[in-house]
């Protein structure tokens, strides 16, 4: 397998390792306040509508719809050089928690904003998978 | 109840520094240039400053400390304004506060940077929600705006190529603005020796994208150069050299929860609409009283989206509103007659407010406003869709 030359997130980071290894899990989890019930992304101690420091990660569903888009042409970094252009993808999940993304299995004349989409993991190493979203 | 600071404070001085590629000079050195020339322009010496307000000098990252101690001064009152592409905006608010409320009398806003000579990166190309799918530079998000802007305001659910090219080319109104206002700027990147050529909407159609939908003309200059105000009180400003330019009030906004919410793409109902909703309370000015517009604009779409935010069209209405060149220096409703971000250089926003103030004052040379000139509204926002910060100032 060649080697893997885009930029990897820190596993070693406390706060977002159960999130990484949700999503290596094939199961994408996010807090959930145990008081409010509200959903939050990325990480944080308390939750932002009710200050409470209590919460869980639990799964969450997966499915959004694509908010927007674009498509990289500049070259910014190594790793992306030979895919230029490239899609960058803003999905809503149905939590209401916006995530940073790409999309797969879809031709960029095919993508329409406001389209359903669903979570496909990508294992793009033996440590790391990346949550990418395709139609659903 | 509209704002006491109105007409209390006011503008007497600015300076800009070198510009373009400074490669023998740090952003201390530059910023002294630029603070000089402010002093000069005020009539003023170093040792009437009390005060330093300011945006942190990139890439090295100086607090109003740092620079203070480099500048040699020992202030009253100092801000060092954290809050992205609205820093320069709220620097000045925080000047004007602090003259207002008498913890300074003269108060020098400041930015410099190396940034082209350096290579400075703006933006944190390691961000572990973003980086690992190719994420960067702060632009995106701008694409990202504009995207979403189309599927809103052009139906375009079946987008075809023709739309979008329809949209993309009434984009490249505010470009081909810039660039005209740059041709006449002689501190402008896009001066070019004065031999700009013209730049036209089937020019920008030519240019190569960065991140689609947005081209190169869409994306500022990163340059090397710097900027000063001087700001003291609308009554010691009587016996100064220069007409004054009063600030009349000031409005803000932060969403800071940006990225677990999709307005910090379009700032519909977030920083920038707050800002001008409390901009218009506090000044008792409404966008229809204003005569022209100075924006952070690093994108054209933060232009555009601005324009709405503050209420001058409604959402979805500033694309017709930019074009057959409202926005020029000879139109209806001038924007960024410097050049901007986009055509003269990225200077944080300072030299924004240096053309206002001087086009108040009627120095604006080649590129002088044409049409009445009283009120105009100088803002920014930054931060990725988090801050937002504007003014309305006044010829005094």
């Amino acid at each position: 397998m060649a080697e893997y030359k885009k930029i990897l997130p820190d596993l070693k980071n406390e706060t977002s390792a159960p999130y990484w290894a949700s999503v290596k899990e094939h199961q994408m989890k996010m807090q959930k306040c145990d008081d409010c019930g509200h959903v939050r992304f990325p990480y944080n101690t308390i939750c932002t509508d009710c200050l409470s420091d209590k919460a869980q990660w639990i799964p969450v569903s997966g499915k959004g719809t694509l908010y927007s888009w674009v498509q990289f042409h500049q070259r910014y970094h190594a790793g992306w050089e030979d895919e230029l252009p490239y899609n960058v993808a803003y999905v809503l999940l149905d939590e209401g928690v916006g995530v940073i993304t790409n999309l797969v299995n879809i031709a960029p004349e095919a993508v329409k904003i406001g389209m359903p989409v669903k979570v496909y993991y990508d294992d793009v190493t033996p440590e790391v998978t990346l949550p990418k979203f395709e139609p659903a | 109840m509209v704002d006491p600071i109105r007409d209390k404070v006011a503008i007497v001085g600015v300076g800009v520094s070198r510009q373009g590629q400074l490669p023998e000079m740090e952003p201390y050195g530059i910023a002294a240039e630029a603070l000089k020339a402010a002093l000069d322009d005020a009539g003023l010496k170093k040792s009437d400053i009390d005060g330093l307000s300011m945006r942190s000098l990139d890439p090295i990252g100086a607090s109003w400390q740092n620079t203070g101690r480099a500048l040699g001064l020992d202030p009253k009152f100092g801000f060092t304004a954290a809050y992205g592409g609205a820093s320069t905006s709220i620097a000045v608010q925080n000047a004007a506060m602090a003259v207002y409320h008498g913890l300074a009398d003269v108060v020098a806003v400041l930015y410099a940077t190396n940034s082209r000579t350096t290579r400075n990166r703006f933006g944190n190309p390691r961000y572990e929600h973003h980086a690992p799918y190719g994420y960067f530079s702060p632009g995106a998000r701008a694409a990202m705006a504009f995207n979403r802007y189309m599927y809103e305001y052009g139906g375009l659910r079946g987008t075809s190529e023709e739309e979008i090219a329809l949209f993309q080319r009434k984009l490249g109104a505010i470009s081909v603005a810039a660039r005209r206002h740059a041709s006449l700027n002689p501190i402008a990147y896009h001066y070019e020796g004065g031999n700009a050529a013209p730049f036209t909407a089937d020019d920008y159609m030519q240019q190569r994208y960065i991140t689609w939908p947005l081209r190169r003309p869409d994306y500022t200059l990163i340059s090397d150069g710097g900027g000063c105000l001087i700001v003291t009180s609308a009554e010691r400003a009587k016996s100064m050299k220069n007409t004054p330019v009063n600030i009349m009030g000031m409005g803000q906004g932060h969403q800071l929860r940006s990225q677990e919410h999709p307005s910090f793409i379009m700032q519909r109902g977030a920083q920038e609409e707050m800002s001008g909703k409390q901009l218009w309370k506090n000044t008792g000015y409404g966008p229809k009283d204003m005569d022209a517009m100075y924006v952070y604009d690093s994108f054209s779409v933060l232009t555009l989206l601005a324009i709405e935010n503050y209420g001058l069209v409604g959402p979805g209405e500033g694309l017709d509103f930019v074009q057959n060149g409202r926005t020029e220096f000879d139109g209806d409703f001038p924007v960024n007659t410097n050049g901007g971000h986009l055509a003269e250089s990225y200077i944080g926003g300072i030299l924004h407010y240096v053309e206002a103030v001087r086009q108040l004052r009627g120095e604006g040379g080649a590129r002088q406003i044409k049409k009445k000139l009283e009120l105009l509204l100088a803002c920014g926002e930054g931060s990725g869709g988090v801050d937002a910060g504007g003014l309305v100032l006044r010829k005094g």
